[in-house]
C-alpha cells in the first residue's frame, strides 16, 4: 500500500463556532500563562537551592516535577499552535482537531498538575520507574493521576499528528511531503508543486511524534496497570527505555515544529522566499529516521543495556541533530544576508533563537559523547543544555511567532526593548549559572546542592528575576499590540 | 479492479478467522508471553487490512472528527487488550480465548476502517502503529525483568 498523494477529497465542513486565529490566540494566551507561572515555580526552587528561601525537600521535587511535566506540555501546545498556523491553508488543516487536541493536552496538564499540587506527587517528570510507586510523600491516587493526565498529554499529541500527516498525505503525499520529489524526479507530481519548507518540517513532526505517542501510549497504559495492580510485572530497563523514547522525542520535537515556523516567518522580515530543495529533502529525512533513535544517550550509565544500542544512540544523536539544524540556521543567515531585514520583536527573537538552539545543541551532543558524559552526566551541564535550546531557543521562536501573529510591522517602541535587553541579560545569566554548575560538577535534581551549587544558585534566581520582568514587559507589548491589531485581522479571522 | 485486488480481502479474512478461532481447534494453550502478543499483532494486523479494504471500498466523507477519537480510543485499547492478566483468565478456556481473539480483530478491523474514513491513508498509518505498538508490547509489557 503505498502512501502517495490522493488527488482531492472531500472533507467534513468547520461545524464549531471557532475561528482559527480565534484558537490560536487563545492557546498563545493559555500558555504563555502556563510558561509565567511555571517559570516561577522554576525561579522559587533557584531560590530555594541557592537559601535564599526555605522549601522542604518534598515541596521542592514537587515543584521539580510540576515544572518540568508543565513546561514540556506547554511548549509542545505553543509550538503546534504555532506550526499549525501557517499549515492550515496549505494543507486544508481544521480548527476543530485542533480544539481537540489542545482540550486533550491542556486537561493532561491540569490533572498532572492536581496530582502534584494536591498530593505532592514528585519522582520528577521524567517518572522513572520504580520511584513513582515507592515514594512515601505522596499518596497512591496522585500516582494514578499523574499518569492519567501524561496519557492524555500523549493522545492530544497523537491527534495533532495525526491529522497532520493524513493532511499531508491528501496534499502531497508523505514522499512527496519530505520534498523527496526534488531528488528523484520519477515522483513529481502533474502539476509540478514542491512541499515548501514548512511542510518538510510538519511530515517529520508528524511521522515522528506518531511513533512517539505509541511508544507513550504502551508506557504509561504498563505504569497505570501497575499502579492499578501492583502484581503487574514490569522491566525497570523496557521502562526506563520507553521513558526516554517516549519523553526525549517529544521533548526534542518541539525544535523541529519552531523550524517549521521559521520557514513560514522569515521570509515576512526579509522579504524573500524560503525554497525547498535536495538538500533540504537529504537534511529533513535524516532527521526523521534518526530522531527516534536518539534516546539512548539517556541510558549510558545502565550498565544492562545493551553496548550496541548506547552506541547507535550517539551515532543517532550526531546524525539526528545536525542535518535540520545546519540548513535552518544556515538557510536563514543566508535568507538574511544583505536583505532588507526589518529588525522587529519577532525577527529579533527568531534570530536569537537560531543562536539558542545552535549553542544548546552543541552541548546536547557533547553530553551525549559517551567520554564527556561519563564526567557531566547529572550534574547542571543537563539542565543547561535543555535549558538553552528549549528557553534559549524554542521560547524565543514562540515569542517570535506572537510578536508576528500579533501584528509586527511598526518598529519596537524604546521602553519595549529595555524589556528586550533585561530579557537576553537574564535568560544568558541565567544559564551561564547552569553551564557553570555542571563544570563544577554540581549534581542535578536536588533539592540542596554542594558548593559552589548555592552560590550559582543565588546568582541564577537574579538572573531569573531580571529574566521574567524582561519576559513581562514583552508580553504586555505584544499583547497590547495583538489587541490594537485585532480588529483589522478580521478579515483573517475565518 | 484486478482479480487479486478483489480476492485479497477474502484470503486475509480467512486467516483472521484461522487465528481468531484457533484456540478452539488447539485447547487449552498458554504460549510464551512474547509469542502471544506477537500472535494478538499479527490479529490486529490483518483485520486492520480488512477494515482499510471496507473503508476504501464505500468511499464517503473524509475527515469526521469523531473517527479521529475512535481511532486514537481503539489504539489504546489494543494495548488494554494486551495485560497478561487477561490472558492467564482466558488462556485456560478456548471459548474465551478465541472471544479474545475477536476482540483483538473486531479492534484492528473498526480501527482500520475509522482511520481509512477519516484521511485516504491513515487505515495504513494506524495498522502499522498499532503493530509498532504490540511489537513494543512483545519486547517487555507484563515481564519481568530476565534475571526473575
Amino acid at each position: 500500500m503505498a502512501l502517495g498523494n490522493q488527488g482531492p477529497v472531500e472533507l467534513y465542513g468547520a461545524e464549531m463556532g471557532v475561528t482559527p486565529r480565534w484558537m490560536v490566540a487563545l492557546s498563545l494566551c493559555i500558555g504563555f500563562g502556563l510558561i509565567f507561572f511555571l517559570g516561577m515555580v522554576g525561579g522559587v526552587m533557584k531560590a530555594a537551592q541557592g537559601d535564599i528561601v526555605h522549601l522542604s525537600a518534598a515541596t521542592f521535587y514537587a515543584l521539580l516535577t510540576l515544572h518540568g511535566a508543565g513546561m514540556i506540555a506547554t511548549v509542545v501546545v505553543l509550538t503546534a499552535v504555532a506550526h499549525w498556523h501557517f499549515l492550515r491553508r496549505l494543507l486544508n488543516l481544521r480548527v476543530e482537531v485542533l480544539v481537540f487536541s489542545v482540550l486533550a493536552i491542556v486537561w493532561g496538564l491540569l490533572a498532572a498538575a492536581a496530582a502534584i499540587l494536591v498530593g505532592g506527587f514528585g519522582p520528577g517528570w521524567t517518572f522513572l520507574y520504580p520511584l513513582p510507586f515507592i515514594g512515601n510523600t505522596w499518596p497512591v491516587w496522585s500516582t494514578g493521576l499523574f499518569f492519567f493526565g501524561v496519557l492524555f498529554v500523549g493522545i492530544g499529541f497523537a491527534i495533532f499528528c495525526i491529522d497532520l500527516l493524513a493532511s499531508i498525505i491528501r496534499e502531497y503525499g508523505i514522499l512527496n511531503g519530505l520534498a523527496l520529489d526534488t531528488i528523484f524526479p520519477g515522483l513529481r507530481r502533474a502539476d509540478g508543486k514542491v512541499a515548501p519548507p514548512t511542510v518538510i518540517a510538519a511530515t517529520m513532526v508528524a511521522i515522528d511524534g506518531l511513533l512517539t505517542a505509541a511508544a507513550g501510549t504502551v508506557l504509561v497504559i504498563a505504569l497505570l496497570a501497575h499502579w492499578a495492580m501492583p502484581a503487574f510485572p514490569v522491566d525497570p530497563l523496557w521502562i526506563k527505555n520507553l521513558t526516554y523514547f517516549f519523553g526525549h522525542t517529544i521533548a526534542n520535537l518541539t525544535i523541529y515544529l519552531s523550524a517549521g515556523v521559521i520557514y513560514a516567518v522569515l521570509p515576512h522580515y526579509t522579504g524573500r522566499p524560503w525554497h525547498t530543495n535536495k538538500i533540504y529533502a537529504i537534511s529533513w529525512t535524516t532527521s526523521l529516521l534518526f530522531v527516534p533513535w536518539a534516546w539512548p544517550h539517556h541510558l549510558y550509565m545502565d550498565f544492562v543495556q545493551a553496548p550496541w544500542l548506547q552506541i547507535f544512540g550517539e551515532a543517532s544523536t550526531y546524525i539526528a541533530t545536525i542535518p535540520a539544524a545546519v540548513v535552518t540556521i544556515f538557510g536563514a543567515l543566508l535568507l538574511v544576508y544583505r536583505s532588507d531585514m526589518r529588525w522587529r520583536i519577532g525577527s529579533t527573537f527568531f534570530m536569537a533563537g537560531l543562536l539558542g538552539w545552535l549553542v544548546g545543541g552543541v552541548a546536547a551532543m557533547i553530553d551525549a559523547t559517551i567520554p564527556f558524559n561519563d564526567v557531566l552526566h547529572n550534574t547542571l551541564w543537563v539542565p543547561a543544555h535543555f535549558h538553552t535550546y528549549l528557553l534559549g531557543g524554542v521560547f524565543l521562536f514562540v515569542i517570535g511567532f506572537a510578536s508576528y501573529f500579533a501584528g509586527d510591522d511598526a518598529p519596537t517602541p524604546p521602553w519595549a526593548k529595555v524589556f528586550e535587553w533585561l530579557f537576553f541579560i537574564g535568560m544568558i545569566g541565567f544559564l551561564a549559572m547552569f553551564y557553570a554548575g555542571g563544570i563544577e560538577g554540581v549534581p542535578r535534581r536536588e533539592a540542596v546542592q554542594p558548593a559552589p551549587g548555592p552560590l550559582l544558585a543565588m546568582i541564577g534566581t537574579v538572573f531569573a528575576g531580571v529574566l521574567l520582568v524582561g519576559m513581562t514587559g514583552l508580553l504586555i507589548e505584544i499583547f497590547r499590540r495583538g489587541r490594537r491589531n485585532g480588529a483589522s485581522r478580521e478579515s483573517d479571522a475565518t | 479492479m484486478t482479480a487479486i485486488e478483489r480476492r485479497w480481502p477474502i484470503l486475509v479474512g480467512l486467516a483472521v478467522a484461522l487465528i481468531v478461532f484457533d484456540p478452539l481447534l488447539t485447547g487449552p494453550v498458554s504460549p510464551p508471553l512474547l509469542v502471544h502478543h506477537i500472535e494478538h499483532s499479527l490479529i490486529l494486523l490483518l483485520a486492520g487490512l480488512l477494515g482499510i479494504a471496507y473503508a476504501r471500498s464505500h468511499p464517503r466523507r473524509y475527515g469526521d472528527p469523531t473517527a479521529l477519537l475512535g481511532v486514537i480510543l481503539l489504539a489504546s485499547l489494543s494495548v488494554l487488550l494486551m495485560l497478561p492478566d487477561i490472558y492467564s483468565g482466558v488462556d485456560a478456556y478456548p471459548i474465551l480465548h478465541a472471544l479474545l481473539h475477536l476482540g483483538f480483530a473486531l479492534t484492528g478491523y473498526f480501527g482500520g476502517y475509522l482511520a481509512e474514513r477519516y484521511s485516504p491513508r491513515a487505515g495504513t498509518v494506524w495498522t502499522m502503529l498499532v503493530v509498532m505498538m504490540g511489537v513494543i508490547t512483545a519486547s517487555g509489557f507484563g515481564s519481568p525483568p530476565p534475571h526473575l
